[in-house]
C-alpha cells in the first residue's frame, strides 16, 4: 500500500501544480477538465522539475524536500490565483448524442485500461530497460546523492558517465519524486511518473483530434495510440520503461497542439514555450524539435497565432540560454560529438549517398517489427492516402504543419545517420524512438485522414466536431 | 463522384488493426494486473531477485556494503560491452563513482592501466553479462594478477 501511495504521490507532485498552472492560461482554462489534465500534468513536470533544475544550477539550492515542496506549493498557489482572478466561466460544451457518448466511453476505457496496466507494471518490476539504466536513472542517483544537477561524478571528467552532457530534466523529476517520498535505494517510486506520460499523451491527442476531426476519428486515433506496444508496454522506448522519448513526444506534441489551436491567446504561447523548454531540457533532440514546432506554427495563418509563437519563442530562448550555461560546466568524454561531425562537407553528398547504409534498416524497423507496432505502419499510410483530401482546401493549413511536426524527428534521424560512423547500428536502436518523438502530430494527422475517409466511405456520416472551441 | 471503395478498404484494414491491437493491449494489461496480485507484499529486494536473479542481487548488495556511497571503483567488463553488463552494474552501484577501463579481454598493459586508476578507487568490479554476479577484487590484487599474467 505504501508503494502504491508513493507512486501516486509521485505523479501528484507534478499533476497538482500543473493543473493549477493551467489557470494562468485562458486557452487552457477553457479546455474541458479531463483533457486539461493532460496539459496540466505535462506543464507540472515542465514547471516543477524545470524550476528545480534552474534553482540547483544557478543558485546551488539543494534538491531536497524544502525546495521540492516549496516549488510545488508556490506554483500551485500562482496557478490558483489565475483561476480566482479569471472567475467562473463556462466553456461552450456541445453534448454528443447517446451512441456517440457510449462509443467514446468504450474507447476511453481502452486508454484507461492500458494506463492502469502500465501503472501495475511500474509497481511490479524494477528497471529493465537499456537507456534508463545506462543513463537516465543512473544520472538521477548521482544527482540525488549530492542534491545538485552538477554532481562531482558529472563535472569531473575522470568519472565514467555515458552521456554527461545530456539534459537532465527527467532525472531531476525522478529525484524530486524519490526525495518527496523518502524512497530507499531500490524503491523506484518514479516509475509511476513515467507510466503517467501515456495517459497525458492520450488526453492531449484526444483534445487536438476532437477539436479538428470530431469525436469518432479522435477516439479511433487515441485507441490506436493506446494499444501500440512500442508506445506502451515495450520497455525500451515505451511508457513501461524510463526512456525520455515518450516524455519528449508529449512536450513537443502538446506545444504543437497549443500553437496550432484555432482560438489561441498570446499568453497561451507562454504555456507552449514552457512545454518546448521542457523538450529542450529532456533530450538533445528537443532543441531542434522546438525550432521545428515554431516553424510549423508560423506556417499557420493569423496575426494572433504569430503573437502566440513569439511569446513561446521568448520563453524558449531563456531556457536555451540556461541549458547552454549548465552544459558548459560539464566536460564531454563519452558523447557522440555531433557538433563537430555535422559539417557541410560531411553532410553533402552523404545525406544521399549514405542512404543505402541505413535505409534498409529503417524499412525493417518500421515495417517488419510486428511485435512492437502490430502492422501499424502498413495500415496508417493507407488511411492517409484514403483521406488525402486533408492536404487540400481549408484543412491544409493544419495538415501541412502537422506533417512537418511528424517529419521533423525523422529528418533529425536522417541527419544523425548520415554523419554517424555506424549508421546501421544506430538506426537499429534509435529509429523507432524517432517515430515515437513525432507520433503525436502523426496521430492527429491520422485522425484528420480518418474523418475524411469516413466521410468518403459513408457520405451520410455526420461529424460531431467541437469547432466552437477551436 | 469519387469512388468509396479505397476508403472503405483502408478503414476496414484499420478496424482489423485496431481489433488486434486492443486485444493485445488488454492481454498485456491483464497480465500486469495479475502479476501485481501475485507480487503484492514483495520488498524491493525480492523484486530485484525476481527480475535479475538471486546471485546477481546478492553480489550487488555485497559490493554496496563494501564500497561506501561516496567511494569510487574501477569498472571492467568481463563480457562484450555491447551486452550491457557494465551499464547495469554502474547503475546498481551509483552514486559510487566509476572509472571504466574497458573489456577484460582487451585491457592495456599494467603500467598504462595504473596511470588510469585514480587513488580514490581501491576496488575493481568486473561485470558479466546475463546477470552473472559481478566480481569484487581489491585493486592491488587485481594489479598483481595482471602483472603475473603479463610476465607469463
Amino acid at each position: 500500500m505504501r508503494e502504491l501511495l508513493a507512486h501516486l504521490g509521485g505523479v501528484a507532485l507534478f499533476a497538482v501544480p500543473g493543473c493549477a498552472l493551467t489557470g494562468l492560461f485562458p486557452g487552457l482554462r477553457a479546455t474541458p477538465w479531463l483533457r486539461r489534465l493532460g496539459y496540466g500534468h505535462l506543464l507540472g513536470v515542465a514547471a516543477v522539475a524545470g524550476t528545480l533544475y534552474a534553482l540547483s544550477a544557478l543558485l546551488g539550492v539543494p534538491l531536497r524536500r524544502p525546495a521540492i515542496f516549496g516549488t510545488a506549493a508556490a506554483l500551485t498557489a500562482a496557478g490558483l490565483v489565475g483561476y480566482l482572478r479569471a472567475g467562473r466561466r463556462e466553456g461552450i460544451h456541445r453534448r454528443l448524442p447517446f451512441r456517440a457518448r457510449l462509443a467514446a466511453l468504450l474507447l476511453a476505457l481502452v486508454g484507461a485500461g492500458v494506463s492502469a496496466g502500465l501503472f501495475a507494471e511500474a509497481l511490479v518490476f524494477p528497471l529493465r530497460d537499456w537507456d534508463g539504466r545506462m543513463h537516465w536513472a543512473a544520472q538521477a542517483r548521482y544527482i540525488r546523492f549530492e542534491g545538485s544537477v552538477l554532481p562531482l561524478a558529472v563535472v569531473r571528467g575522470q568519472w565514467y558517465i555515458n552521456h554527461p552532457r545530456y539534459p537532465v530534466l527527467l532525472p531531476v523529476a525522478q529525484v524530486a519524486v524519490l526525495e518527496a517520498t523518502g524512497a530507499g535505494e531500490d524503491e523506484l517510486f518514479f516509475r509511476g511518473l513515467y507510466a503517467s506520460f501515456l495517459p497525458a499523451f492520450l488526453l492531449v491527442l484526444y483534445d487536438g483530434a476532437r477539436r479538428w476531426a470530431g469525436w469518432l476519428p479522435a477516439g479511433l486515433a487515441t485507441a490506436a495510440a493506446a494499444s501500440i506496444p512500442f508506445l506502451t508496454f515495450f520497455v525500451d522506448g515505451g511508457a513501461a520503461g524510463s526512456y525520455s522519448d515518450l516524455p519528449l513526444a508529449c512536450f513537443y506534441g502538446a506545444a504543437l497542439v497549443l500553437l496550432l489551436r484555432g482560438r489561441v491567446f498570446p499568453s497561451d504561447g507562454i504555456a507552449a514555450g514552457l512545454l518546448l523548454g521542457a523538450a529542450v531540457l529532456t533530450k538533445n533532440e528537443g532543441t531542434i524539435l522546438a525550432g521545428f514546432a515554431l516553424l510549423a506554427a508560423a506556417l499557420g495563418p493569423g496575426l494572433r497565432r504569430r503573437k502566440t509563437s513569439l511569446a513561446a519563442a521568448a520563453v524558449l530562448l531563456a531556457v536555451l540560454a540556461f541549458f547552454v550555461y549548465w552544459r558548459l560546466q560539464i566536460p564531454n568524454r563519452q558523447d557522440e560529438n555531433y557538433e563537430e561531425r555535422v559539417t557541410v562537407g560531411q553532410f553533402f553528398p552523404g545525406a544521399l549517398t549514405r542512404i543505402p547504409d541505413f535505409g534498409g534498416r529503417i524499412l525493417i524497423q518500421t515495417f517488419l517489427t510486428w511485435d512492437r507496432w502490430l502492422g501499424f505502419w502498413w495500415v496508417a499510410p493507407l488511411v492517409l492516402v484514403a483521406g488525402r483530401g486533408v492536404f487540400q482546401g481549408r484543412r491544409a493549413a493544419l495538415s501541412w504543419p502537422l506533417l512537418l511536426g511528424f517529419a521533423a524527428p525523422l529528418a533529425l534521424a536522417w541527419g544523425a545517420y548520415t554523419v554517424h560512423w555506424q549508421p546501421d547500428g544506430l538506426a537499429r536502436v534509435t529509429w523507432e524512438r524517432f517515430l515515437v518523438q513525432g507520433s503525436l502530430p502523426f496521430f492527429l494527422l491520422l485522425a484528420l485522414a480518418l474523418r475524411e475517409a469516413l466521410q468518403r466511405a459513408s457520405p451520410g456520416w455526420r461529424v460531431y466536431s467541437n469547432r466552437s472551441r477551436g | 463522384m469519387r469512388s468509396s471503395v479505397f476508403p472503405r478498404l483502408a478503414l476496414g484494414l484499420f478496424a482489423v488493426f485496431l481489433a488486434i491491437s486492443i486485444f493485445q493491449a488488454a492481454r498485456a494489461s491483464g497480465r500486469s494486473g495479475l502479476l501485481l496480485l501475485q507480487a503484492r507484499g514483495e520488498t524491493p529486494s525480492e523484486e530485484r531477485v525476481r527480475a535479475y536473479g538471486p546471485e546477481y542481487t546478492r553480489a550487488i548488495a555485497e559490493i554496496r556494503r563494501t564500497i561506501p556511497e561516496d567511494g569510487a571503483y574501477i569498472l571492467i567488463s568481463g563480457s562484450p560491452e555491447a551486452e550491457g553488463a557494465p551499464y547495469w552494474v554502474k547503475y546498481d552501484l551509483a552514486p559510487r563513482r566509476a572509472v571504466y577501463l574497458g573489456e577484460l579481454g582487451s585491457l592495456q598493459p599494467v603500467e598504462r592501466l595504473r596511470r588510469r586508476m585514480p587513488r580514490a578507487a581501491r576496488w575493481v568490479v568486473i561485470a558479466y553479462d546475463a546477470y552473472r554476479p559481478p566480481l569484487l577484487i581489491e585493486r592491488f590484487r587485481f594489479v598483481q594478477e595482471r602483472q603475473r599474467r603479463q610476465g607469463a
